[in-house]
């Protein structure tokens, strides 16, 4: 998980045709590594993303439709979940375009439409919008600073 | 025992992947059909390895090592 050094969890992904043996000395590298391995089978997503990924695309479509603005949106899954980050902060921080593919790639691999990338999240890419690379993403970034200031374009 | 290991592709994975290993003692050919890419992977891995040194979880001999066990290839088959 990125960032590597950072993150204590390696994915470990089992092909349809991968032996036990590869499985096995991939699990024990990662230990070697000092991080914890985690098995997942190869389909779409593998474990991570596949929830991972529709929990931030939702978290899009609550600020599309009016639910609730973006504070509000990660203020309640920060404190309410108790996750480090609210979905669209951390949305920001893997960059759009990156949450974009990965939608498309569930939503082929699916072809559920459970998995249709909100469009605002593909209005966003198309304006070079894509979070902290960027400078503008849900929230605006300017250089050395770290407050989290909500992107003007979000603001009432 | 494994001692050696290829990383391919040099994005923002590969370089993190590239950098754990050469930290815990493997030898690491990070291969990118890009250059450039690897050379921004070498200098990202460098600049990661500071930010340790800076919460003092490394030092810069430490440093020279880990960044002496990766080697770039833009040809897997030369890799």
């Amino acid at each position: 998980m990125n960032p590597v050094p950072v993150m204590k969890l390696v994915e470990v992904i089992n092909g349809y045709a991968t032996s036990n043996y590869v499985t096995g000395t991939i699990t024990e590298l990662s230990k070697q590594l000092g991080k914890t391995p985690a098995l997942a089978n190869d389909y779409p997503g593998f474990v991570a993303n596949r929830i991972l990924m529709p929990m931030i695309n939702e978290a899009i479509y609550t600020l599309h439709e009016g639910v609730a603005g973006v504070e509000a949106i990660d203020t309640i899954m920060k404190l309410g979940m108790a996750h480090p980050m609210g979905p669209l902060q951390l949305a920001d921080f893997i960059g759009l375009d990156v949450c974009l593919s990965i939608m498309q790639v569930l939503y082929n691999g699916f072809g559920h439409p459970k998995y249709a990338p909100c469009p605002l999240l593909v209005n966003m890419v198309a304006s070079k919008k894509l979070g902290i690379k960027t400078g503008e993403g849900f929230y605006t970034y300017l250089p050395g600073s770290k407050d989290l200031v909500v992107s003007d374009k979000f603001r009432k | 025992m494994i001692k050696n290991v290829s990383v391919i592709g040099a994005g923002t994975m590969g370089n993190g992947i590239a950098h754990v290993f050469a930290q815990h003692h493997f030898n690491v050919t990070l291969i990118d059909i890009s250059e450039n890419q690897l050379q921004k992977a070498i200098t990202n891995i460098s600049k990661n390895i500071d930010r340790q040194i800076a919460k003092e979880l490394l030092n810069e001999d430490q440093k020279a090592a880990i960044l002496q066990r990766i080697q770039t290839h833009t040809d897997i088959r030369k890799a």
